[in-house]
């Protein structure tokens, strides 16, 4: 499926990536912060990002940055956040199965 | 202000405004002068009254002005804009009278006071003429600067050159209070619009052969977008000069391409210390002198700091600025070149992001640049990870998908701006992004 939420927050990743890289190179063990040295402007880029494509709010003061420690832990906070906003299959794919 | 009525009476047969199709002498203007010295007394207005003028540049208003002066009255300028907090305002300057000049002609008003106190019944008791203009802070309560006239006037007496003049800036503004008082000091001609679009400026420019245009750099952004210019004649204008904020070099070199012929002087004042001289180091410089007689600087902390034998005597309803040796902060960080200094903006408009400083005009300066933008507006924004990050509100040429634009955007100021400096959110907004002083609104 062309919208498929792990393919749309790769792509919002490499957006906001110094050095681009291929999105299939995100697995879901990757650390987003350590292994795409993705520093403190870019994640608050990407949060900005995320909130504007998925139209929900991040508060990192709760959340903290462990969304960011594995990019599964990312996928899965966005698509409990998302909830019914997103097809369904979409969302239950929000695991895995990447990389 | 003896001699200023003495200087006007020298004139008396030339043009000192201009009004719609009305053409008014300074003979005419003397007059008007008298005719409120009466009304003044027939209301029995004392010296040391004070009292508002609520309208707009009229020889009426001018008039009043000059009598309300001469009366050792203390006057309160206010323009229609600042309506809306009307009681408000004239609680804080303590008004006894209001001179309200409408449709329908001046109407006088009284209200109930047990008195002065404070700063301004200390300055009473002098028996001097005063003046009372407010901040334009957009939020928070504007704060009352009260100037001894006097000493507000001396700056006039010496006898520079005049040109005819567009009254862009307000009446109730230093700026347009300056250009006021320096054209009627100087025999020169103030032309006053009652419209202040970018065409109904021009056509004023074309018609009355327009030589000097004070105004801002918001309004002169519009100019250039709207294409005014190039419908009318506005072959007589000599000067362009800008002031009240931060000219974005985007739009300072676009007049200088458009305007090949106009000089582009950047003005410096505050209403606190008056319009000082400045000298920019060419026309379309950033960079200025700041001086005239009686004005020091010097750089603290990388802000100017002003020692003004002219500025004003406190605020009514706020703590002196002045330190122990009178020097006043103006919070405008600078950078310096010799003499020279190039205004970077406010401090209280500096977006500390993660501890690293970003000045609005350096990100809306880039921003301008884009083809797709016709005006650009850049505040912070609280943020947890950053403190503050860089937000920005647009006005487009042509409708775009705020995604689109926001990638756009961003790979436009990659590469011109710091990463931090590029706007992490992004607003498309159809209303204008300055006030009614044409002034940049960031809030």
């Amino acid at each position: 499926m062309q919208n498929r939420l792990s393919e749309r927050l790769k792509q919002l990743i490499v957006r906001n990536e110094r050095v681009k890289r291929d999105p299939d190179a995100i697995g879901p063990d990757t650390d987003l912060i350590n292994d795409l040295a993705l520093d403190s402007m870019d994640i608050v880029n990407l949060l900005a990002d995320l909130e504007e494509e998925f139209e929900i709010r991040i508060d990192v003061e709760e959340t903290g940055l462990s969304i960011f420690e594995a990019f599964r832990n990312l996928e899965d906070f966005v698509s409990r956040q998302i909830g019914a906003g997103l097809p369904a299959k979409s969302a239950a794919e929000g695991g895995g199965g990447e990389g | 202000m003896d001699w200023l009525l003495r200087t006007m009476s020298g004139y008396a047969d030339r043009p000192a405004m201009v009004v719609g199709e009305s053409v008014y002498t300074y003979a005419s203007m003397l007059d008007n002068c008298r005719e409120w010295a009466d009304t003044i007394r027939e209301h029995g207005i004392r010296p040391g009254e004070v009292v508002s003028l609520e309208g707009d540049y009229s020889p009426s208003v001018c008039g009043a002005i000059m009598a309300l002066l001469a009366n050792r009255n203390i006057i309160v300028p206010l323009s229609d804009n600042v309506q809306h907090r009307h009681d408000e305002l004239m609680d804080i300057a303590q008004a006894d009278r209001s001179f309200v000049f409408g449709a329908t002609g001046p109407e006088i008003r009284t209200y109930a006071r047990s008195g002065h106190s404070g700063l301004l019944a200390e300055f009473i008791r002098e028996d001097k003429p005063g003046l009372i203009l407010f901040t334009s802070g957009t939020t928070g309560v504007p704060k009352a600067i009260l100037h001894d006239f006097t000493r507000f006037v001396e700056r006039y007496k010496t006898p520079r050159d005049t040109m005819r003049t567009l009254t862009f800036l307000l009446f109730d503004h230093i700026g347009g209070l300056n250009t006021m008082f320096h054209t009627l000091a100087n025999g020169g001609t103030i032309v006053a619009p009652t419209s202040r679009t970018a065409a109904a400026i021009c056509a004023l420019i074309e018609k009355h052969r327009i030589e000097l245009l004070p105004t801002s750099p918001s309004f002169l952004n519009l100019l250039l977008l709207s294409g005014a210019y190039g419908k009318y004649d506005l072959s007589s204008l000599r000067i362009i000069t800008y002031g009240t904020e931060v000219m974005p070099d985007s739009i300072l070199q676009a007049a200088y391409r458009t305007f090949p012929g106009i000089q582009l002087r950047q003005t410096y004042g505050l209403s606190e210390l008056g319009i000082l001289r400045a000298k920019s180091r060419a026309s379309g410089s950033p960079w200025l002198k700041l001086g005239g007689e009686g004005v020091e600087t010097r750089i603290v902390d990388g802000m100017l700091h002003i020692r003004s034998d002219t500025g004003m005597r406190g605020y009514l309803n706020a703590p002196s600025p002045f330190d122990e040796q009178g020097w006043f902060n103006t919070l405008d960080e600078v950078l310096t070149d010799g003499d020279y200094i190039r205004i970077l903006g406010r401090r209280s408009d500096v977006i500390n992001v993660g501890g690293r400083k970003v000045f609005p005009v350096e990100v809306e300066d880039v921003l301008l640049q884009m083809p797709e933008i016709a005006d650009a507006a850049v505040r912070g924004e609280p943020n947890p990870l950053l403190g503050r990050v860089v937000a920005a509100v647009v006005n487009l040429h042509e409708p775009l998908d705020p995604k689109t634009l926001k990638a756009r955007i961003r790979s436009f100021c990659t590469g011109k701006l710091e990463n931090y400096q590029i706007p992490v959110k992004i607003e498309i907004r159809q209303e204008h992004l300055f006030t009614e002083r044409y002034k940049k609104m960031r809030k």
